[in-house]
């Protein structure tokens, strides 16, 4: 479907509509509206990590001033077992109720159990102190090897591993198993020349955003809920604060704010049900917001894990065969990203045997939410580590290494289809040429390699162009705008249609004034959306060309559209002067009304991203800190739509990997409380952490969009974790096999190594 | 005919196999063949899966043409960030 041509809009550097309101502080995020009565919403949180709820005591609360609501899991609707089909991840509707507001047992740290809401924040925070929650204490579970142990106390009594050929007769807290496999793992490894094997670690990390959750509800006598949410879907927050509450979908209503980053955290509901039950009993609009120590506590980190990754190779350097053995945490419910890490793990290689069994296990932490590409960053940080311990023991450049093995148009993935054009050698190639790649290191300088690799989604997608009496644009779309699709989706009506960017404005509807559209997520958008936008700007189009055609008194398939005018095709006998899209808009009354145009589809052939990341490290061995020189990030798009927002999207997703890398961790105490949930203690980097980072973009066209895009946003965060921890590496010689690598655990590294070696001396 | 792949959490499903032929047009004859063939899987598959049609993958396929000599593969469903 990708067409060969000449752009006009596209791939311009155009500004931002929303980024003036955004620098300048005009823009209305989720916190920022209000309304006459409103009230203030408060949640009572559980101070232990497990623990039976025996009872909740909320007469004091409710009698103190001010207080207008207060709320348990006791007041919510009991919600039935019913996966969560309609956005993009797993999940199930009662665990999702169940996390709102716990029932029961309190799961983690942090679970919601109460709340309050009252005419002052203090007054409700007040309130929430004099709740009286008798608690029976339980074993929490903290980290996968404690939770996968035979004898472990269960985090969901009941629950029985699914994915096992036999049905399991004793339940555990491996929710899930899966498996993939090709050829013959054991034979491909008798094959090798040489073998390794490693076991490979990640913490739990948060997306960082910077705008916490928040949200205004308000809910009518009729029952009619209205809630502004900052969110990445606003038609799943309808759908899901429905269920939760046992209301109609048509009886709720949200209104996306503009949201300060999500990075995969917001697509999911935390407040918005409580908001809403707290505005029905109290008769007043709710705000909620949560604090950014309830973000970390309360909101969906990524998952920690653990991986064991072995690969077997000849001495070329070509790959015989690869496993992995990968563990994420869910938290306290099913539901991790190890499906797709487990997919993801060995996409880029031509392998004929391999074998990766994944397995999804319950804690006592936050349900796990996605983050960028999730599950794709722990599970190739693990392989793109090993794939460079490889490198060094045959003595191969490690991108050599990848271009003997790198897949291929054609190529079988290990995650089952063949691939369509993709862009994996064309990046690699990129890399071994780049200048970077080539700048001479000095002492306790090192460089590291290593690629990432991301699906990319299409899913549903609504869209309408109306044509203004004067000729302007109107774009209405229901994705929420996180990464500049505004411009984007500005860039591509203009494109279709013919005229200046500068005449389209691009309009974010609420869930009753946009077509249904899937949540901002998966790297999607551009694609999906931005192709529902071309369809609808084709759809005006064929309108302008019947209206010009009635015109004129010529039919139809006798006209042209082109340069933003309706024109008649060569050879027409017609004595006219071109008509612009001004021009038609303006006796649009006289040829059939208003031009509408629109489309909604279910965008399929989303094309895969590759990258390849280069990390250039200085290494303190005083100190253990780990200093990142140069970064370059290379990657395919497809087609860059807008390259500043591409560009953005590839240093914002690198940023985040470095810090995945270097800093970011949650640390618990050995009860299962975090200890560090703020910024100051929770280290992501800032600028004056990294350089600029130097990005290249690859553009090798997906066949099935008209402009060739593939989804950018979330492959640039895969690569960062192993490209920093190979050149970590290649900066001490001392391998470290569990992230971050902070100061603390480097030098511990350092010590040892010095140890080790000064042992070996004296002996 | 179409090639037909399944992972191994669906071939519990097909009596255990994994790789098989099909006469269909489209991904809602291929469902009713399915479910002709392996009772229940129609329900099991809808709405817990993706699925690639010759490399495109897919959420919610129905009326998806399958060409002769397309592949299809089921996928674990993909969730994004």
């Amino acid at each position: 479907m990708s067409e060969a041509r000449d752009f006009r809009s596209i791939g311009q550097r155009v500004i931002r509509p929303d980024g003036v309101d955004k620098v300048t502080g005009r823009a209305a995020f989720g916190a920022d509206y209000a309304l006459p009565g409103m009230i203030y919403g408060r949640v009572l949180r559980s101070p232990h990590a497990h623990a039976r709820i025996v009872s909740i005591d909320t007469k004091k609360a409710a009698r103190m001033p001010g207080v207008l609501a207060v709320v348990t899991g006791a007041d919510f609707p009991s919600v039935g077992s019913e996966e969560i089909t309609g956005g993009e991840g797993a999940g199930n509707y009662k665990d999702l109720a169940t996390n709102v507001m716990a029932r029961d047992k309190a799961l983690y740290h942090g679970h919601a159990v109460a709340a309050v809401a009252a005419t002052s924040v203090a007054e409700a925070e007040a309130a929430l102190a004099a709740i009286k929650v008798k608690y029976e204490k339980l074993k929490p579970l903290l980290d996968l090897d404690a939770a996968m142990a035979d004898d472990a106390v269960l985090v969901e009594e009941g629950l029985f591993t699914s994915g096992l050929p036999e049905k399991p007769t004793k339940p555990s807290n491996v929710a899930t198993v899966m498996e993939l496999k090709r050829g013959d793992v054991e034979a491909g490894f008798r094959e090798a020349d040489i073998v390794v094997e490693a076991t490979y670690r990640t913490p739990t990390v948060h997306q960082g955003y910077i705008e916490p959750h928040a949200c205004l509800a308000t809910i009518n006598q009729g029952g009619q809920a209205t809630i502004w949410a900052s969110t990445q879907g606003h038609f799943d927050v309808r759908s899901s604060t429905a269920k939760v509450l046992g209301l109609n979908v048509s009886d709720v209503r949200v209104i996306p704010t503009e949201i300060g980053g999500g990075f995969g955290g917001k697509t999911t509901i935390y407040v918005e049900p409580v908001a809403v039950l707290l505005s029905k009993r109290s008769g007043r609009p709710v705000k909620m917001t949560m604090s950014r120590e309830e973000v970390f506590r309360a909101s969906g980190p990524a998952s920690a894990t653990k991986c064991v990754i072995k690969i077997g190779a000849r001495k070329d350097g070509t790959l015989t065969a690869m496993s992995a053995w990968l563990a994420y945490e869910a938290g306290a419910f099913r539901g991790s990203s190890m499906a797709p890490g487990a997919m993801c793990v060995f996409a880029p290689y031509k392998v004929d045997n391999f074998l990766i069994r994944g397995f999804d296990v319950l804690v006592n932490k936050p349900k796990v939410a996605a983050y960028r590409a999730p599950g794709a960053p722990q599970s190739m940080y693990a392989c793109e580590s090993l794939l460079d311990e490889l490198a060094a023991k045959l003595g191969m450049d490690p991108i050599d290494l990848r271009l003997k093995n790198a897949v291929e148009e054609g190529a079988q993935a290990a995650y089952g289809p063949k691939f369509n054009a993709i862009g994996f050698r064309e990046c690699l190639e990129a890399a071994k040429r780049h200048p970077n790649y080539k700048i001479p290191l000095g002492q306790d300088e090192g460089r590291g390699v290593a690629a990432g690799f991301w699906f990319n989604a299409g899913m549903q997608s609504s869209a309408e162009i109306h044509i203004n009496e004067d000729g302007t644009v109107t774009v209405i779309e229901g994705n929420p705008d996180i990464g500049g699709s505004r411009a984007s989706m500005a860039l591509m009506a203009a494109e279709e249609l013919g005229v200046p960017y500068e005449r389209v404005r691009v309009q974010i509807a609420d869930t009753e004034s946009a077509g249904y559209t899937n949540t901002t997520g998966g790297s999607r958008v551009t694609f999906a959306t931005g192709m529902a936008v071309i369809q609808a700007a084709r759809d005006i189009i064929g309108q302008c060309k019947q209206r010009a055609a009635a015109t004129w008194g010529i039919d139809a398939d006798m006209v042209d559209w082109a340069d933003g005018k309706a024109i008649p095709k060569p050879g027409v006998n017609a004595d006219v002067k071109p008509l612009t899209l001004a021009a038609i808009a303006a006796n649009a009354g006289r040829t059939g009304g208003p031009l509408l145009g629109r489309a909604s589809l279910n965008a399929r052939g989303a094309g895969p991203g590759f990258s390849v990341n280069i990390a250039d490290v200085r290494v303190d061995r005083d100190t253990g800190k780990v200093d990142v020189l140069r970064f370059t990030a290379i990657q395919d798009v497809g087609k860059a739509i807008h390259p500043g927002y591409v560009e953005g999207q590839m240093q914002g997703g690198a940023a985040q990997g470095i810090g995945w890398a270097l800093n970011e961790e949650y640390v618990y105490s050995k009860d299962g409380v975090m200890e560090n949930a703020g910024f100051l203690d929770y280290r992501i980097p800032v600028a004056s952490d990294l350089p600029m980072i130097d990005t290249q973009i690859i553009e090798v066209p997906n066949p099935s969009h008209p402009y060739g895009v593939r989804g950018c946003g979330e492959t640039p965060i895969v690569a960062p974790l192993a490209a920093v921890a190979n050149a970590t590496h290649a900066a001490t010689g001392v391998r470290i096999r569990e992230l971050p690598l902070s100061p603390p655990r480097v030098l511990a590294a350092l010590d040892n190594a010095a140890g080790s070696a000064a042992g070996k001396a004296a002996g | 005919m179409a090639r037909v792949y399944f992972p191994d959490h669906l071939a519990s499903l097909t009596e255990g196999v994994r790789e098989l032929e099909a006469h269909v047009s489209s991904f809602r004859d291929l469902l009713e063949w399915l479910e002709g063939r392996y009772p229940g899987i129609s329900d099991k598959l809808i709405g817990k899966v993706a699925v690639a049609i010759d490399g495109d993958i897919i959420h919610d396929p129905f009326l998806d043409p399958i060409e002769p000599g397309s592949e299809v593969h089921f996928l674990y469903r993909i969730e994004g960030g």
